[in-house]
């Protein structure tokens, strides 16, 4: 069942001047049980993507067109205080920094329980809390609670995040790059325990990231996104062994692990993401692309096939 | 920690050892308690009733029966100073907790609430604070008549627009903080978001402003009240008392004295108390010693 679907978004932010497109004509849909990877470097609007996924996109920034369904209803058409009341319940969302993600006046306990508290006042949570700790692996969670944040690691902290959003068991967690802030040890450790929590969870996992490992380790689908578009769309495995569109090529040409031992240097994409708030005609990658020929200024089209999605002139899919 | 105060139980104990082992704050706070506790106990510690006339007595120079004298009606200028730190403080104490008070809420709304709306409460902030504060009293005063209630409403409406514009921008930063957003991304509603989170983070520099306002205030009441513009004689005011010592000078220099020193120490002690605080609960201060 699909919980999570975007139809045709488009979100741009205002700025002096005219509008910049961080989002445009983006579909995606996830179902229960699945996780789905968004990809891309940084710029392409990723983050924007998930922030318009739990409707709390940054100041300045507006939805042009689409919609958002979360279990079938039009989140964007909601009443502020009925999406309100989704978030955290229905849908919640693990952030890049765990180092500032809690008020540092409060215990971690007292925080957690407001959660709970934000959605059912009467529900006894300190049971439901030590629970959840220890299953996002904290030592002594009861010891946990009454902790400052900065009495925590990093890597502790992400993990009380992780509990935090997974607390109210909600039917799709967003992650927006969930180990970019941690050291690689950590890194490790936060997707071996997203891994495991898969498991034990039925709804929909999104992960935002950068980090090709992540993708590789975890999810079950992967959208590539370039300059505000997915230009790519496929399974994990078909991705990875059969990229078709030439960014996603460039993309996993370009991870540190599967450069060979020696090779000098490490390959890159050269240029850079073109201007957000004027983008060329026709394919936004042709600038910086090895196969562009003059054909990918034109509109471009959408080869969807066996549950690929690729968006270009050069590649059939 | 960004945060410039911190509310935890556990930072709170730390607070007051800091300020303890802080020379000035030490000086402060100990200051502050005596005025306090003069202020409190008036009617045992005085002496002598603050208003009893004893003509015969009059302008009596310090004496054992008469620790600071008598003045021109043969008061006791203790017991009058005494009952004076019940009335100085009272009145600042009371006026700056309802600016203050006011000052959180604007200052909140402003922060947090819409934008036209914050636009709207900076211009009256800004119109507030561009007026001059003793014409702006004087005026007031000229509609409402003197006396304790139009200085107390003079002080309210002089000092709130500061306290709301420093609650304001504290609120903005915070505002944008990330746990405010991950609190919103777990579905937190406005008010939980206001006082569970930004409520506890903003008070600090709060208390700081409002301690170092007193004296601004003490000063204030005693000058209007020195201008006979204040609290009616024969309350015993210390501004009332400069102001016939000043009368009087020639016969009992004493009198000037006796009524300036309680107005010097309470200045001193609440700049004291305000100084040693900032130093403990901002981190940006010079003087860091926690954060």
């Amino acid at each position: 069942m699909t919980v999570l679907s975007v139809e045709n978004l488009s979100v741009s932010y205002r700025i002096p001047g005219g509008k910049l497109r961080a989002v445009r004509d983006v579909s995606l849909g996830v179902h229960s049980g699945e996780v789905l990877g968004i990809m891309g470097e940084s710029g392409c609007g990723k983050s924007t993507l998930a922030a318009a996924m739990i409707g709390l996109l940054p100041a300045g920034a507006s939805v042009d067109d689409g919609t958002i369904r979360l279990n079938g209803a039009d989140i964007l058409r909601l009443p502020p205080e009925q999406q309100r009341r989704l978030r955290g319940q229905s849908i919640a969302m693990v952030f890049q920094d765990p180092m500032t993600a809690f008020n540092p006046v409060l215990t971690i306990g007292r925080q957690l329980s407001d959660f709970i508290g934000a959605h059912d006042a009467s529900r006894h949570s300190r049971s439901e809390i030590v629970e959840m700790l220890k299953r996002v692996g904290i030592p002594d969670p009861e010891r946990c609670l009454g902790r400052y944040p900065h009495e925590l690691s990093g890597g502790m902290r992400q993990r009380v995040a992780i509990a935090a959003a997974l607390l109210m068991k909600p039917d799709v967690l967003i992650a927006d790059e969930p180990t970019t802030a941690l050291d690689v040890t950590m890194e490790a450790q936060i997707i071996h325990l997203l891994r495991d929590l898969r498991a034990g969870f039925s709804g929909a996992i999104v992960i935002v990231t950068h980090h090709l490992g992540v993708i590789a380790e975890l999810c079950d689908r992967v959208a590539v996104m370039y300059a505000g578009e997915v230009v790519e769309e496929a399974s994990v495995d078909a991705l990875f062994h059969d990229p078709r569109h030439p960014y996603s090529r460039a993309l996993l040409s370009c991870d540190p692990a599967v450069v060979q031992p020696g090779a000098g240097h490490l390959p890159t994409i050269g240029g850079r993401v073109p201007d957000l708030s004027a983008l060329p005609p026709g394919c936004a990658f042709a600038a910086r692309c090895t196969f562009a020929d003059p054909v990918c200024a034109d509109p471009v089209p959408r080869h969807q096939a066996a549950g690929r999605l690729v968006l270009c002139h050069r590649s059939e899919a | 920690m960004s945060s410039v105060a911190d509310a935890s139980p556990a930072a709170r104990r730390s607070i007051g050892r800091a300020l303890l082992s802080d020379p000035m704050g030490l000086a402060g706070l100990a200051l502050v308690t005596a005025f306090l506790l003069m202020a409190l106990f008036a009617p045992w510690i005085a002496p002598y009733d603050p208003i009893a006339l004893d003509v015969r007595a009059k302008f009596q120079p310090p004496s054992a029966a008469h620790w600071a004298g008598t003045d021109h009606l043969g008061r006791d200028l203790l017991s009058r100073i005494i009952w004076g730190a019940r009335l100085a403080l009272g009145i600042s104490i009371t006026s700056v907790g309802i600016a203050g008070a006011i000052g959180l809420v604007l200052g909140l709304i402003a922060g947090y609430g819409p934008r036209w709306l914050d636009s709207i409460l900076v211009l009256i902030f800004d119109s507030m604070s561009s007026l001059p504060m003793i014409f702006f009293a004087l005026a007031v005063i000229t509609v409402l008549g003197p006396g304790t209630t139009t200085l107390i409403l003079v002080i309210v409406l002089v000092s709130f627009p500061a306290y709301a514009r420093l609650i304001r921008t504290q609120t903005l930063t915070l505002a944008g903080a990330d746990y405010i957003l991950a609190e919103k991304a777990m579905g937190a509603g406005t008010g939980r978001i206001i006082f569970r989170h930004l409520l506890p983070n903003v008070v600090g520099p709060l208390v700081i402003l409002i301690c170092m306002d007193i004296p601004v205030v003490i000063m204030l009441e005693a000058g209007l009240s020195y201008l006979n513009l204040g609290v009616k004689p024969p309350s015993p005011s210390w501004g009332n008392i400069l102001s016939e010592g000043y009368n009087a000078l020639r016969q009992a220099p004493y009198v000037v004295v006796v009524a300036g020193i309680p107005l010097v120490l309470a200045t001193l002690g609440f700049t004291f108390l305000g100084e040693g605080l900032r130093d403990v609960l901002d981190p940006r201060g010079a003087g860091r010693r926690w954060g």
